[in-house]
């Protein structure tokens, strides 16, 4: 019976002992964490302050339980991560240097130990993803297209000069067949001369090529002065190597938030550097232009990248000017695209597709919404240049408007109750079934220039 | 003889095929002007620098146009939205920004206050809730929240999952994030979000805080009493505070010329 009793102890013993084992066991894969458990967590609560492996608005979170033994102890740690500022009061040293150091309190999160082991286990294995470069295929084009045209200028140039050397040749022979035939050649005449006389002999064919000379040389002076004044494809090269392609293409980022006030003035407005720093505080290096680019916007906002804080000295960006019209017209954004409803791809084409700002073609215009599929098609098609009175015109000529259907205490809406007290006029404007931007004195002049 | 002419004129068919070729358009003019005068006129246009006139490009009207070009607004001003009803919620905001703004957020000169996160806690929406206010509300967080916090506001914008981990995501909504919590977080930026009060006026703010609540899940119209609003503005504003505040929302007017940029003739 004792012995029985003894053994069962002894089993027991063991049993216990192994239960021991297992616990303490479990408990080290515990300290260890779960990195997959602890990325979760790390985005749903730490990732809007902590990178893993860089400085952010709180610290890189690699190494944060060595600095903890270090410096305080690994209890502190989990007891400042659910409560940051009891650990300051308590007067831990280096819970007050964090804290001296970057200025701001962490905020409590409530999570249980084996959590903070879960985030740490997945930031300690945290790999930055690999950054795959993308071939830039704008500008392999653009320096095809200019040796392209070379190519054509130095064959002319060749043609040139074999017409030339064949040229030469010919009179060479002319001379020697006229010396043998006995024909003498005035020594004394000089080419003037001499080219009268041979125009004087071939008088009909340089009639006909002068007057060809001279109409096409007219047709092209007229081409010529047509494009004066018109600034499609202007492009000028901006201090800032901005893309529109990855801003608001890739990272999907509406024009409004760095044009904002476009709603609520005459213009689409340049964004503020702050605007810019919105982002640029977190995000120092670009994806294709490195630090370079980026560091000129922290030089303008006065912003240290090395120290994560702003110094006060800001300098101005000068941003170049791309649309410009001219002093004698006056051209309102929020008009258009608060009461006339447009949308920036109306004027401004597919910017998506397109690094710095460019005043786009009527092609591009025309080309919305066909050969790509970011928008929907542009309902006016263009002819005009764009930037230039025709272009307005043109979009003024075939834009109606919903004037019956306008909310309550709009601007079309009064002057629909206008028209319907004159049904005259109305009806003649309903002759097409539709009231137009020009029908409501889109084509005044005083409406654009004054 | 007959060679080296053949020589002469290669020569200058060469030449001249150069100069043809570095003739191709520069990307940094804008081309033939009609009356260049009318394009920098000696009026004052915004973003136009007014250093070159009538071709004559004058030194001294150049720097007069760096220094002088992006005004802050002068101590003290607040925009005027009139004076009708629901104007007074564009009225200076009373609550301070987090000790440190100006070196963590280039709020320079801002009011701080390290209660005011706390404080705007209690602010109550003054806007009612309505409908059309939802609508408006939808469509400002759509231009100016979605890319970050994404559609539902879960924080995986387009801004995160295309970035490549270059970008934190901002995290879900916390649920005991309140009305005046969320306008103070869009006033004075928090963490990685950076102060949005010069691109959204104080209406707007709070018409977006209708449509984070809506995305919270939130009881909408409860608050739509107005009897029974706290109008969040500053009674005390009237000093230094209010002068500072504008500091930060100087852009407002919709002109966006901050100190931070001008543009430049080409």
């Amino acid at each position: 019976m004792k012995i029985s009793k003894m053994f069962i102890s002894r089993r027991f013993k063991s049993l216990v002992l192994t239960v021991f084992a297992f616990i303490s066991f479990s408990y080290n894969i515990h300290a260890q964490g779960d990195a997959a458990k602890g990325e979760k967590l790390f985005n749903q609560n730490c990732a809007s302050c902590h990178f893993p492996d860089k400085d952010m608005t709180g610290p890189a979170l690699k190494g944060a339980r060595e600095r903890w033994i270090e410096n305080s102890s690994e209890e502190k740690l989990y007891d400042w991560v659910r409560n940051s500022t009891a650990v300051i009061e308590s007067g831990d040293a280096y819970a007050n240097q964090l804290f001296s150091e970057w200025g701001s309190v962490m905020t409590a999160q409530n999570v249980t130990n084996e959590q903070v082991d879960d985030i740490l286990a997945y930031v300690e294995e945290y790999q930055p993803p690999v950054v795959e470069v993308a071939a830039d295929p704008g500008a392999g084009t653009g320096e095809e297209q200019e040796s392209s045209t070379l190519i054509w200028w130095i064959l002319s140039a060749l043609l040139l000069v074999v017409i030339g050397s064949a040229a030469s040749a010919k009179s060479g022979l002319q001379k020697l067949a006229n010396e043998q035939d006995g024909v003498n050649t005035p020594g004394d005449e000089n080419w003037m001369t001499a080219f009268r006389r041979w125009a004087w002999t071939y008088r009909g064919w340089v009639g006909v090529t002068s007057l060809i000379i001279v109409v096409v040389l007219l047709a092209a002076g007229m081409l010529d002065l047509m494009k004066i004044g018109v600034f499609e494809d202007y492009k000028p090269e901006q201090p800032i190597a901005y893309s529109h392609e990855l801003h608001a293409g890739k990272l999907g980022i509406d024009c409004k938030y760095c044009h904002n006030s476009v709603e609520k003035s005459k213009h689409a407005g340049i964004p503020t550097v702050n605007v810019c720093m919105n982002c640029h505080k977190t995000v120092h290096e670009g994806s294709t232009t490195g630090t370079e680019e980026i560091a000129k916007i922290h030089e303008a906002a006065g912003y240290d990248a090395a120290t994560n804080s702003y110094t006060g000295e800001t300098k101005p960006i000068k941003w170049v000017k791309v649309h410009n019209l001219p002093d004698h017209v006056y051209f309102n954004h929020s008009q258009h695209v608060n009461v006339g409803g447009l949308d920036c791809k109306n004027c401004h084409g597919n910017m998506k597709k397109e690094t710095v700002a460019r005043v786009m073609t009527t092609e591009d215009l025309n080309n919305v919404g066909v050969t790509d599929e970011d928008y929907d098609e542009n309902k006016v098609k263009f002819t005009k240049p764009t930037l230039t009175m025709g272009w307005c015109i043109e979009c003024h000529r075939e834009s109606n408007i919903d004037i019956a259907n306008a909310p309550e205490g709009s601007y079309y809406n009064m002057i629909h109750t206008r028209l319907q007290k004159d049904q005259r006029t109305y009806r003649s404007y309903l002759e097409d079934d539709v009231v137009s931007v020009a029908e409501l004195g889109g084509l005044e002049c005083a409406k654009c220039h004054y | 003889m007959k060679l080296k002419e053949l020589k002469y004129f290669a020569i200058a068919a060469l030449a001249g095929s150069t100069i043809m070729v570095s003739c191709v358009e520069d990307p940094n003019s804008p081309g033939l002007e009609y009356m260049p005068d009318m394009y920098r006129s000696p009026a004052a246009e915004a973003y136009v620098d007014y250093a070159e006139v009538e071709g004559v490009f004058d030194e001294e009207a150049k720097k007069l146009v760096e220094e002088r070009f992006s005004f802050v607004p002068p101590a003290g001003t607040i925009p005027y939205y009139g004076t009708g009803e629901g104007a007074d919620v564009m009225m200076p905001y009373k609550h301070g920004a987090p000790v440190g703004a100006d070196k963590t957020h280039g709020l320079y000169g801002v009011k701080q206050d390290p209660d005011g996160r706390i404080k705007a806690d209690a602010d109550v929406n003054p806007i009612p809730f309505s409908d059309e206010v939802l609508k408006e509300g939808k469509k400002l967080y759509e231009s100016f929240c979605i890319h970050c916090h994404g559609e539902s506001g879960d924080g995986q914008g387009t801004v995160i999952t295309n970035s490549l981990g270059k970008f934190p995501t901002p995290g879900p909504y916390k649920d005991t994030l309140t009305a005046g919590g969320i306008f103070w977080t869009i006033t004075y930026g928090k963490g990685a979000m950076g102060s949005h009060a010069a691109q959204l006026n104080k209406e707007e703010r709070w018409k977006i805080v209708h449509y984070v609540e809506k995305l919270q899940g939130k009881e909408q119209g409860v608050a739509a009493d107005t009897s029974a609003v706290v109008m969040p503005m500053d009674e005390a504003a009237e000093g230094e505070g209010e002068m500072i505040e504008e500091g930060a929302e100087g852009h407002e007017d919709g002109h966006a010329e901050g100190g931070n940029h001008e543009a430049e003739e080409h």
